[in-house]
């Protein structure tokens, strides 16, 4: 610890930070939610079991894994449909699903069994209760479903190019916890050590469909074919992820959740600046960092997306890594604060998603100076929610022109700064983006305007008499939840986007990106500027292979290839 | 059928801007009935009581007009997410101060997280009396004698800071709520003139999902 108790570079500045093009390049790293689940649970010897799995040979049934940590066990429930392909849909509003999901806080007994049956199928439409954690549904990806059972029915292996081009057997379109729909609140577990770090229900949830989704390809090619079919190869199962489809509402939640990203960032942010603050490297770091960039190549490779703006992006990225690659081969690890002088090499020669890619790197590095920051991500938001009403409007009006600068240099007359507006639908409630000037939907808008609200806020400061906040709310109510964002901005600096959320070039996905890369997730396909597809959990050990070494080393691909024979 | 908090607290906030609150008090409605809710007390049927009393009533007719020991309001009764808000933005100078009375206050019981916040804020437990119940409000916990039904008119409420002290167990807390369902009916009315009406265009465009399952 010592080591960096004499950090001398500080984090980076949240205006270089949380500017949406930078958050929209971020990558998973060892801080990322799912890679603190598996460290758990390989820390804590959990052990994943299939205790039910009764599905007929049109894919309809019940299966249930329980996974078992110290002192509580959690229960993946989940129920295969037989979905015809035309109510096949990604969106919230869709009504129906290849496979639904719960995982319930212990082992459920028939009863719960039964009541689960009449309720997670219909999912938004059913009722969970206290004893249910998440509810989540995937579709099959149909490009590689009939691929893979027809290939094990035939006692073949898959072909690992096709594999490797879409990542997975199905992708999850919904992973809801935290109460919804009758579920248990995250107050019931966060004091569990396994669920104290954000999302971690969640990614079990996930790690334990991806079980289940392998478990049933294989079944259905036994189904499809008893006598000759055969098992995937354990190195070829590794490669399939569990896919995700992530649309608009995930951006709300960043704006809504302030404490909570700041937390975040600044956990990733100071691991990044006690790295840098290493007075030494040595051969070894060195080198380890040049197999880093050696795997992250080749995950750049294996990326795939036609999205306009990522594909040239990722062309940059597999660019950055040779960049770098020849870098560090001629980088000697004597210099005098070597990871310093990378990345200020990096900040002037990288794009940057090589730098955002960088930084994960450095960040395996240095595991003992990293992992501990875990757990300071996670935040009661309840502790920064009221407003110090005391506060002189002075020093409100300075954090104003601190926080949102540029909001305050905008030009909010013109139509391009606030030519978007967030709303929700009624149609099951979807989080929707439309066109301000093209809609009549100014009624309806969702409090995601930081920016211009800010500005609002500082032009009404303008007419207010010295006083303080209390004075002043008590005039103009409407700006008491700008005041409060203001406020936790002043004292938690990652906790505001410092870029304009209405703007017409404003793209949702970065934002999407953002929150994805902290549950890990790789492989970002954009589908538009307002839905991205991912990969969770490619490559990475399946439950009885939590104790091998790489065990913890799994979020890049091997670095040397690994065809199946 | 009960709810988690999470669900009654999200709902609060979408019904009380669906009745026209700016959002930082809709979040203070939020959290004053989930912490209701969590400390066994009707806090969705106070809500709905609220919005259904001022649904769409201008600021002005709800916020408290501060005389010298008294707040009221200039319409026919106070809000007590307005006056709750503004007792704890005034946390710093309460006390010490002489009993505060709240002329004619809505659901006086939508006070207490107000109070208890306040309390916490000042380092001083707070005393709320009213003709129904009588409450002390610390930091981390609320003792409550009375009754609670939240649907008597408007009273009024006095506060002092400290309180006197008063000694009975303090109201236990619960995960779960399970509110009168014609309460809840009303938050969900309220919250629904949040949603768009769906179009052709929206359901096309909004999401921008033109046809995602094409290329799955």
């Amino acid at each position: 610890m010592s080591e960096f108790c004499d950090q001398q570079i500080a984090p980076r500045p949240p205006d270089v930070v949380m500017r949406l093009e930078r958050l929209g390049a971020a990558h998973a790293t060892r801080l990322s939610f799912m890679r603190q689940l598996l460290r758990r649970m390989r820390a804590e010897n959990w052990s994943v079991s299939c205790t039910g799995f009764d599905i007929d040979a049109r894919g309809v049934g019940t299966a249930t894994y329980t996974g078992r940590g110290p002192d509580h066990a959690y229960t993946l429930v989940a129920f295969a449909h037989d979905l015809p392909p035309e109510q096949r849909t990604d969106r919230v509003i869709a009504t129906a699903w290849d496979a639904t999901f719960t995982l319930f806080d212990g082992v459920p007994d028939a009863d719960d069994l039964t009541r689960l049956r009449a309720n997670v199928p219909g999912q938004e439409a059913g009722r969970l209760s206290g004893r249910e954690l998440t509810l989540a549904r995937a579709n099959r990806s149909t490009r590689l479903w009939d691929h893979v059972v027809d290939a094990l029915a035939r006692g073949q292996q898959p072909d690992p190019g096709r594999v490797a081009e879409v990542g997975y057997l199905m992708r999850t379109t919904a992973v809801y916890g935290s109460g919804k729909f009758g579920a248990a609140d995250r107050m019931l577990t966060c004091a569990r050590p396994e669920c104290a770090a954000p999302f971690q229900l969640e990614m079990l949830t996930v790690y334990l469909i991806r079980c289940f989704v392998l478990d049933l390809v294989e079944h259905m090619a036994r189904m499809q074919a008893p006598r000759t079919a055969v098992p995937l190869a354990p190195t070829l199962r590794r490669r399939f992820g569990i896919g995700n489809s992530t649309g608009l509402g995930m951006a709300p939640f960043l704006v809504n959740h302030p404490a909570l990203l700041h937390r975040w960032i600044a956990a990733r942010e100071q691991a990044l600046a006690r790295i840098r603050s290493q007075p030494q490297g040595s051969e070894d770091r060195l080198q380890t960092l040049r197999t880093l960039v050696h795997r992250a190549a080749r995950l750049a490779a294996d990326w795939r997306t036609g999205h306009p703006l990522q594909a040239p992006r990722v062309v940059g990225l597999r660019a950055d890594l040779s960049l770098l690659e020849s870098h560090l081969s001629g980088l000697s690890p004597h210099i005098r604060d070597p990871w310093n002088t990378l990345w200020l090499w990096a900040e002037d020669h990288l794009s940057v998603e090589g730098q955002e890619q960088l930084l994960a790197l450095l960040l395996e590095l240095y595991p003992d100076f990293v992992d501990d920051l875990a757990g300071d991500m996670a935040v009661d938001e309840r502790d920064s929610f009221t407003i110090d009403g005391a506060m002189p409007l002075h020093d409100l009006r300075a954090i104003l022109q601190d926080v949102y600068a540029a909001a305050l240099d905008t030009d909010w007359d013109a139509c391009a700064a606030q030519a978007r507006i967030w709303y929700v639908s009624e149609a099951k409630l979807e989080p929707r983006l439309g066109e301000r000037f093209e809609e009549d939907l100014d009624r309806y808008e969702q409090p995601l305007d930081t920016h211009r609200a800010a500005a609002a806020l500082h032009a009404a400061l303008d007419g207010h008499p010295p006083g303080t906040v209390a004075d002043f709310l008590l005039r103009h109510p409407d700006h008491r939840h700008t005041v409060r964002r203001a406020q936790i901005a002043a004292h938690l600096p990652y906790s505001e986007i410092r870029d304009n959320t209405l703007a017409a070039d404003m793209r949702p996905i970065d934002m999407l990106r953002l929150k994805l890369s902290f549950f890990g997730a790789a492989h970002f396909d954009p589908r538009s500027d307002r839905w991205v597809r991912i990969n969770m959990y490619q490559n990475a050990p399946f439950p009885g292979e939590l104790q091998t070494d790489l065990a913890d080393d799994w979020t890049l691909p091997p670095a040397l290839p690994r065809i199946p024979a | 059928m009960t709810h988690s908090l999470n669900e009654i607290s999200a709902l609060a906030r979408k019904a009380a801007r669906g009745a026209g609150m700016p959002w930082g008090l809709a979040e203070e409605s939020a959290e004053a009935t989930r912490w209701l809710c969590a400390h066994r007390l009707p806090g969705v049927e106070c809500l709905a009581s609220v919005l259904h009393d001022q649904d769409r009533a201008a600021w002005e007719a709800l916020c408290p007009v501060m005389a010298r020991g008294v707040w009221s309001s200039r319409g026919t009764a106070l809000c007590p997410i307005a006056a709750g808000a503004s007792l704890s933005d005034r946390a710093a100078g309460l006390a010490g101060l002489a009993p505060l009375t709240l002329r004619s206050c809505r659901a006086p019981l939508m006070l207490l997280p107000f109070a208890c916040e306040t309390a916490r804020l000042s380092g001083h437990s707070i005393g709320l009396t009213t003709q129904q119940f009588a409450a002390v409000c610390t930091g981390n916990a609320l003792v409550l004698d009375g009754t609670f039904s939240p649907d008597r008119p408007p009273a009024d409420v006095t506060l002092t800071c400290p309180a006197a002290s008063r000694t009975g167990p303090p109201v236990p807390l619960t995960d779960r709520a399970a509110p009168d369902p014609a309460a809840l009916d009303v938050l969900t009315g309220f919250a629904a003139r949040l949603y768009a009406p769906e179009t052709e265009a929206r359901r096309r465009d909004g999401a921008g999902a033109s046809g995602p399952g094409a290329l799955s």
